[in-house]
């Protein structure tokens, strides 16, 4: 039977790694990722480790030992969405990838050959692409997923082709390396195995006696026997990405320089799927304050990394926080593929290019309803409110129409002179805003040209013609 | 052969394309030949306007012709104009109305979006209605103007009497009897000038009605008289 084979990649300092990226973590200074509910430290970083803070210790302990720690909150979701990503990035080299949460992926790289060439090829690509991510990592390979993870729990990244010689290390493996039950482990140690050579030895049958099915299930696995059914990394069709601050943002500011790595990492997202994104939503959340949604939109669907950047400053500028920002969500709305009628982009579209430009960031610092259009007088009553279903245009009262309306109308102060009248307009009797008004073009003692309405004996002021 | 091209040069006429002589842009004619000649021939193309005045007095009028020797499809930006804006009325200074935009914000945001509109450049004609704008402001927008081929026209209120803006033109308007009285506080590149009086009409009146009825009347009581 041919024997396939898997690639293991083990990131063992998942949280830390995403951590100094973020400049979270000050460089060549001792930090540790924490987790507050077993009281563990379950991470720590090359410098911590040379002051002697090891994995397994408390908080207090490790604190003793140097006092300049950076603590990082350790938070499996976050470090499930790291894997994600690093999945997302994954997934542009290799199809068959298994994530096993929350640090562990499995990559089947036997049938890649096809398209690499050979193992050296696909390893260099592998390689890369978590280069450019910045991670730590353990990796194996074997013939299983249990038996390539079983190779690189030994804590040395070894890349073996030959089986002859993973067979040799598989069995020299104790058995608490291989990822059994507390139990069995004990039952086996009990019974005199102490490494996995032995374990694999015995009969099927007898083992099946003694222990249950799950653990023969795994022994067949880990010598690459049977391939139990796995969930494969399948990318997401919207991009989302939380990100968990190390320390509570005040100042709305400083928000953007973790915007901006969540930028290009939607910017991959978009480009892989030839699509683009109008909408932004980011969710800001707080210790005590309800979360705060925040829109960023863009007139046009084609992505501009710069333009986005200065949409969401601008954005960040104006906003006021009410408490400080534990964490934020950021995805983007609806992604719509690039149609192909729009390839003609570049005839005589420069300038409206420029002007939704123009629109979009206008609109991001002073709020959308802050640019309108004229507004057109859809009937004969001089009403800048009144919305009207007839669309008559008014050739005849051209002249007479006003340049500026007053949005409401107001009562007359001064006495102007009448320049020109009356225009009785009566209309309007067919919704509910009936009028009969008279209406003059006025001339106060200031030479202002100003309309005026007389209604029911009161004398209104309406607009103004320049 | 070199001593030709350097006839060639020292022609005044003559210059090459990265030497293009500055301030050579056109002016615009507003159409009223008393401000024109006080003006130097018009409006400049580009650059920062700056017009005192009330409303109403028929500051949009005195630019109508300024604004039909705009390129087809120029695209105007009205930032905080003092009522809503009728489209209807827009076809009478020539402006057409599809191509327009409207900005309305608070007056410190006010001038941050007219640097924008200019500076992105799809702007052909921005007109912005402020209280107050210092040196220093006027002189931001005179050069962003200038860089991206825009006419800025500046509105205030006629009550501000503040000192002369570093831009090309600044005028001072009032109405009169006969039209508007422009004073120039301000020209580069000429003199200022004071009780410039250029006879604009912008709205209908009723002199005919009453001239013809008055006419009509009299032939009445002459009729009347006469039996």
């Amino acid at each position: 039977m041919a024997r396939q084979r898997w690639l293991c990649l083990h990131f063992f300092r998942l949280t830390l790694d995403n951590a100094k990226a973020n400049g979270s973590v000050p460089d060549q200074q001792p930090a540790v990722a924490y987790h507050q509910a077993s009281n563990n430290v379950l991470q720590v970083n090359s410098c911590a480790r040379k002051v002697g803070i090891e994995v397994g210790m408390g908080l207090a302990h490790a604190a003793a030992l140097c006092e300049n720690l950076t603590v990082i909150d350790y938070a499996e979701e976050i470090e499930h969405s790291q894997l994600r990503l690093l999945a997302a990035s994954l997934y542009q080299c290799a199809a068959e990838i298994s994530l096993q949460p929350p640090c562990r992926l499995f990559i089947r790289i036997d049938n890649l050959v096809r398209y690499y060439g050979d193992y050296q090829q696909i390893w260099l690509a592998i390689k890369n692409t978590l280069h450019h991510r910045e991670v730590n990592f353990v990796f194996a390979c074997g013939w299983s997923p249990e038996n390539a993870e079983a190779l690189a729990k030994r804590g040395q990244s070894s890349f073996l082709l030959c089986d002859k010689k993973i067979e040799n290390i598989l069995a020299a493996l104790p058995v608490q390396a291989l990822s059994i039950a507390d139990k069995h482990a004990n039952a086996l140690h009990r019974a005199g195995i102490r490494h996995a050579g032995e374990l694999l030895k015995l009969p099927p049958t007898e083992l099946g006696k003694r222990f249950d099915s799950e653990l023969l299930k795994y022994l067949f696995a880990l010598r690459g026997e049977s391939q139990p059914q796995r969930l494969f990394y399948h990318p997401p069709s919207n991009f989302s990405h939380s990100v968990l601050l190390s320390y509570e943002v005040e100042d709305a500011t400083r928000l953007q320089r973790y915007l901006d790595q969540c930028l290009r990492d939607m910017e991959l997202f978009l480009r892989l799927r030839n699509a683009g994104s109008q909408a932004i939503s980011i969710t800001l959340y707080f210790r005590e304050a309800p979360e705060m949604p925040i829109s960023v939109r863009k007139s046009d669907v084609r992505f501009s990394y710069s333009e986005w950047r200065q949409l969401i400053k601008l954005k960040l500028e104006t906003l006021e926080l009410p408490a400080p920002v534990t964490h934020f969500e950021f995805s983007s709305e609806k992604p719509q593929s690039y149609a192909a009628d729009t390839a003609d982009f570049f005839n005589s579209r420069k300038h409206l290019f420029a002007r939704q430009l123009l629109f979009g960031r206008l609109a991001a610092r002073l709020g959308e309803d802050a640019i309108s259009v004229p507004h057109t007088l859809q009937d004969h009553r001089f009403t800048s409110g009144v919305e009207s279903e007839s669309d008559n245009t008014q050739d005849n009262l051209e002249e007479f129409t006003p340049t500026y309306l007053l949005k409401h109308p107001q009562p007359l102060t001064d006495s102007p002179k009448i320049e020109f009248g009356p225009v009785r307009i009566e209309s309007g009797w067919w919704d509910e805003n009936k009028e009969k008004r008279d209406y003059f073009i006025g001339r106060n003692q200031h030479g202002q040209r100003i309309q005026i309405f007389r209604e029911n004996g009161n004398w209104f002021l309406n607009g103004w013609y320049a | 052969m070199a001593s030709l091209l350097s006839l060639v040069e020292k022609h005044p006429a003559i210059w090459r394309g990265n030497q293009a002589p500055i301030g050579q842009s056109r002016r615009l004619a507003t159409g009223y030949l008393s401000l024109d000649e006080a003006i130097l021939g018009g409006f400049p193309e580009y650059g920062v306007v700056r017009i005192s005045g009330r409303t109403g007095i028929g500051e949009l009028s005195l630019l109508k012709n300024v604004f039909t020797q705009t390129s087809e499809n120029a695209f105007y930006l009205f930032v905080n104009p003092p009522g809503v804006l009728i489209t209807n009325s827009l076809r009478r200074v020539n402006v057409v109305p599809e191509n327009v935009h409207v900005v309305s914000t608070s007056s410190e945001l006010s001038l941050w979006a007219a640097e924008e509109a200019i500076k992105s450049a799809s702007c052909s004609v921005l007109l912005l209605w402020c209280e107050h704008i210092n040196a220093a402001q006027a002189r931001r927008l005179q050069v962003a103007a200038v860089q991206h081929e825009c006419l800025v026209v500046i509105f205030e209120p006629e009550n501000q009497r503040s000192a002369a803006l570093p831009v090309p033109l600044d005028l001072t308007i009032t109405a009169i009897d006969q039209g508007l009285q422009v004073d120039i506080r301000k020209l580069q590149g000429g003199w200022p000038k004071q009780n410039i009086v250029v006879p604009v009409s912008f709205t209908p009146n009723n002199t005919t009605i009453n001239s013809l009825m008055r006419k009509y009347s009299m032939h009445a009581e002459d009729d009347a008289l006469h039996g």
